[in-house]
Formats: structure tokens, C-alpha cells, sequence
């Protein structure tokens, strides 16, 4: 137990040192959520809300230290392409995107000094179970929601007999009787 | 029985009959029919007819143009008389009148319980609300109203059958924390002003959590997904743009005035478009107080040429039903 605390400390320690350079307008100490890494050590699939934190994540640098593509970093954001271009351009950046950009420079932290294309290799190297850790950080905003189609094809494939019933055209109202059919 | 005028040969005329009709089609002079209690009606019709009735339960029927929703391939699948197994029935919804603001937003399928008619008169729509089942045989005896031949027209038309039963059911929370952006989209929509027309650009707006419906903290992106085009296309590498005093576009507060500004500007000006449509968003839901489990909400602009499957799955459609009670939506 005293064994992982302390190997899990160290990991953050590390990560905060190099992934607060890819900060800009830090005005205290870095409070880097670790989001991931953390629900993955747990076995959690379920993140902590925005933070507030006044760090902002610097998409132009976090693409140059990884070596991602554009597109790259918007899969892992959830966003589009055309999102990251927007805040690359100084577009404001909402808090819940901020932590996600910051979940990719947590992924980053152990890659400190090597070149982009190392750290890229690295986080789309695929580990024994499929993943990279990228498509790992991507996967985790991809959970569908329980709106499916496949409830419209279920109530639509169901050829169930109706109840019988008493219709009638003959005027604006009908009577029905509701009692049980006897065989 | 085999004579040539006996039920074989009704029935295959139903059949050679229901081969005209298709999903979406009018019935000049069909019928609504609702069940309702005696005791406890509910809508004008069936108290007004409640009175007349000495038993538990009765059928409101009201005679009205109705539109065909059963898919055109069950509709034109043949009765075979004995197979008890066949497909005997039809089922249609009343053609309704909406007001002005209703149509707007259904036309654009934010009202689940209404469709647009293909090819149908201006604010009617089909009141998905209240479907009939029908034997083939009374649809056969119809009068079929000529239907729009715009294939693109049905193909809305079911997918607006498939959104009134599919559509997510977002917690109560979602609901309070957008009700005044909502209320602001109904009293815009269908405007003739430039905000009105940057509206009817949206394409859909959805809602993502982070992390699920389902926890107690959730973090919600609203998506406002805008016809392509309106957000000029990029390349992978040509990130940098013109530059654009964000700054100066955060500071704006006039929606209607961001909105004329967005028609205004070019269509290749990639950063001012996208930072006048994001700040738009921003004020559409400047109204919304997280609230509940509700902890946090943004807007993201996209454009419908970027938005992916994946994100479709993970942002359930957002809609306008139930906004008003006391406003009756029909005409």
C-alpha cells in the first residue's frame, strides 16, 4: 500500500513540473487535475467536473511538444478539428474543455525532454489490451448516451396482436366495453 | 364466397388500392379517435362528449385530415385474408395548424411531437400526439391527397416519426437550467431579423455530459451545430488565420447586433465567423443557472460538415416540447 502512495506521488510530482510549462498565465500554483490517470489508477470511468483553476492550456504548444496532428488533439478533447483551430487563434477556451486539454498534457508528463515525435509514438503506442493511451483519453469522452435508435427499431419491430376493441363510424363518440373476452 | 364479388376480391382491391400510398401521404376527410374516461376527461373534445356517456370509457372521434405514418413498405404489403398473423392496420395522426413560433421551431425539428408534411401546406404538421390505428381497408376508402414527390421532404418526415419515439429523456435538472434559453429560442424563431435567420442556421442543438446523465456533478456542453458554410472549412495545417480582437467580440452583449454582424462578415473569414457564432452561443444560454445536478454549461459551435457519429452518440438532440403549458401550440 505505502508502496503504490509513494509511486503514485512521484508521478504527479513529475507531472506537474513539466506539464505546467505548457501553461500559459499561470498566476499560482499548479493545481493539475490528473483526471485520468487518477479514474484509471481507481478503476473509475467517471471524471471530476471542470476545475477552476485559472491555468490556461496552450493549444499551439501542446501540438508542437506532441507532434499530434490537429485532428489528434480534437478526438482526444471531443471536440472538432475546427474547435482546436479556433482556440489555437485565441478563442476562448470553456473550463470543461480547459481539463480535457489538461488530460493531454498529464499524458505528456512522463515524456519530458524527448522529442515530439518520441512523445507522439509514445502516446499511440498500443499497450496489450488495444489502446494507447490517447485512444484511452479518447474513448473516455465517447461513452454513448442511453438515446438509441435502436429503441425506435425495437417498438417498431414488435408485430404484436393488439387487444381487441369495439370501433365505430357511426357518430362522434363510442361506448367501449373493457370487460375480459371469455372464450 | 368464390364468386368474384365476395371478400377474396374486397380484399385484393384494398391491396391493388393501398399500392398508391406512401408514408407521409394526406387523407382528405380521415379520422382521430381517442379513448377516454367518463369520469375524467381531459382534452375539450372528450369533456364535451363526456357528458353523453353512461359508461366507464368512450372514444372521442373527430373527423380531420390525417397524415399516413406507417412505413410505405407495411402499407403496401398485401392483407391476406386467414393469416391471422397478416398485417391488417395502418396507423395515421391528425394534420394540425401551428402558430407562427410552433412551426418555426417544429419545421426545424425541435418540437418532437410535430412533423412536417412533405409537401404539406405551410404550418401544418402532423400531431404525432395523437396516432389511430386503422384496418387497411378504411384507409383504402380514403381519398389520397396528391403528396410531395421530394424524397428528401419523407425521408424528414420519418426521421421526425423515429425522433418522437427515440428522443432522450434528459434529467429534470437539464430542463430547469435551459428553460429561459428556450423560452428566448421560441420567442425568436422564425423571426425575420437577423438573429432569426442565424437561428434557423442551427442545424440541431444538442447537449453532452461530463461525465454521465447519471452523476451528481455534470458539466454540460451545449452544441449548436450550424448549416456547413457557415463556418468556413479549414485545413489541417492552416490553423493560423487572420487574426481577430477576441477580446473585443468577448465584450459584445448584443446578440442582434453579433447576429448582423455574422451576416455581415465573409464567408472565407474563418476566425471572426467562428468567434461571432461562439460568442452568439455564449448569450443564447447567458440566461441558463446551472441548477440540480446540473454543476457547470458552455456552448461549442459546430458546423453539421464536422459533427461526428460519435459525438451525435454521446449529445442527445435537445427539444423544445413542453415549454409552455398554458400556450396551446395549435391554431
Amino acid at each position: 500500500m505505502s508502496r503504490t502512495s509513494t509511486s503514485r506521488a512521484s508521478k504527479v510530482a513529475i507531472s506537474v513540473a513539466w506539464a505546467a510549462s505548457l501553461y500559459i498565465g499561470v498566476t499560482g500554483a499548479p493545481n493539475l487535475p490528473l483526471r485520468v490517470a487518477q479514474a484509471i489508477d481507481e478503476g473509475r470511468t467517471s471524471f471530476q467536473p471542470p476545475s477552476t483553476t485559472t491555468l490556461t492550456p496552450d493549444v499551439n504548444e501542446l501540438r508542437e511538444a506532441t507532434g499530434l496532428s490537429w485532428q489528434q488533439i480534437a478526438d482526444a478533447v471531443g471536440v472538432s478539428r475546427r474547435s482546436v483551430h479556433y482556440w489555437a487563434n485565441g478563442g476562448k477556451v470553456s473550463p470543461l474543455h480547459q481539463d480535457r486539454l489538461r488530460d493531454v498534457a498529464s499524458l505528456i508528463a512522463a515524456h519530458r525532454g524527448e522529442q515530439p515525435e518520441q512523445v507522439r509514438a509514445a502516446l499511440l503506442l498500443v499497450g496489450p489490451d488495444g489502446q494507447s493511451p490517447l485512444s484511452m483519453l479518447t474513448r473516455s469522452h465517447r461513452r454513448p448516451s442511453t438515446e438509441s435508435v435502436t429503441a425506435v427499431d425495437r417498438l417498431l419491430s414488435v408485430d404484436a396482436n393488439g387487444a381487441a376493441s369495439d370501433t365505430g363510424t357511426d357518430g362522434r363518440s363510442i361506448p367501449l366495453n373493457f370487460s375480459p373476452q371469455s372464450d | 364466397m368464390e364468386d368474384g364479388h365476395g371478400p377474396a376480391d374486397e380484399v385484393a382491391s384494398v391491396n391493388e388500392r393501398l399500392l398508391e400510398w406512401r408514408q407521409g401521404d394526406v387523407a382528405a376527410a380521415g379520422v382521430s379517435l381517442t379513448v377516454a374516461r367518463t369520469d375524467l376527461p381531459l382534452a375539450t373534445l372528450s369533456r364535451e362528449l363526456a357528458g353523453e356517456q353512461a359508461v366507464e370509457y368512450f372514444v372521442a372521434e373527430q373527423p380531420t385530415r390525417v397524415v399516413l405514418l406507417t412505413q410505405t413498405c407495411d402499407v403496401v404489403r398485401p392483407v391476406v385474408v386467414g393469416d391471422e398473423g397478416g398485417r391488417f392496420w395502418v396507423q395515421v395522426a391528425p394534420v394540425v395548424q401551428l402558430t407562427e413560433s410552433t412551426a418555426a421551431l417544429a419545421r426545424k425539428g425541435r418540437i418532437p411531437r410535430f412533423a412536417a408534411i412533405p409537401g404539406g401546406v405551410e404550418g401544418e404538421f402532423a400531431d404525432l400526439d395523437r396516432c389511430t390505428t386503422l384496418e387497411k381497408s378504411v384507409l383504402a376508402e380514403m381519398t389520397r391527397v396528391d403528396a410531395s414527390p421530394d424524397n428528401r421532404e419523407r425521408a424528414a418526415f420519418g426521421e421526425a416519426l423515429a425522433r418522437n419515439r427515440g428522443r432522450f429523456a434528459f434529467p429534470d435538472d437539464l430542463e430547469g437550467t435551459l428553460s429561459p434559453f428556450k423560452s428566448l429560442m421560441v420567442k425568436r424563431a422564425g423571426k425575420n431579423s437577423c438573429e432569426g435567420r442565424c437561428l434557423d442556421a442551427v442545424v440541431q442543438i444538442r447537449a453532452e455530459p461530463d461525465p454521465s446523465w447519471d452523476d451528481e456533478q455534470v458539466a454540460v456542453t451545449v452544441y449548436f451545430i450550424v448549416e456547413a458554410g457557415q463556418l468556413p472549412a479549414t485545413d489541417e495545417e492552416a490553423a493560423v488565420f487572420a487574426p481577430v480582437d477576441m477580446a473585443a467580440v468577448e465584450a459584445m452583449d448584443d446578440s442582434a447586433k453579433i447576429a448582423e454582424m455574422i451576416e455581415q462578415s465573409s464567408p472565407h473569414d474563418v476566425s471572426r465567423r467562428h468567434a461571432l457564432w461562439s460568442r452568439l452561443a455564449d448569450l443564447w444560454i447567458a440566461g441558463c443557472t446551472p441548477t440540480g445536478s446540473i454543476s457547470y454549461l458552455c456552448a461549442l459551435v459546430e458546423s453539421e460538415a464536422d459533427f461526428s457519429l460519435i459525438r451525435m452518440r454521446v449529445a442527445p438532440q435537445i427539444d423544445f416540447d413542453h415549454l409552455s403549458p398554458g400556450d396551446d401550440p395549435i391554431k
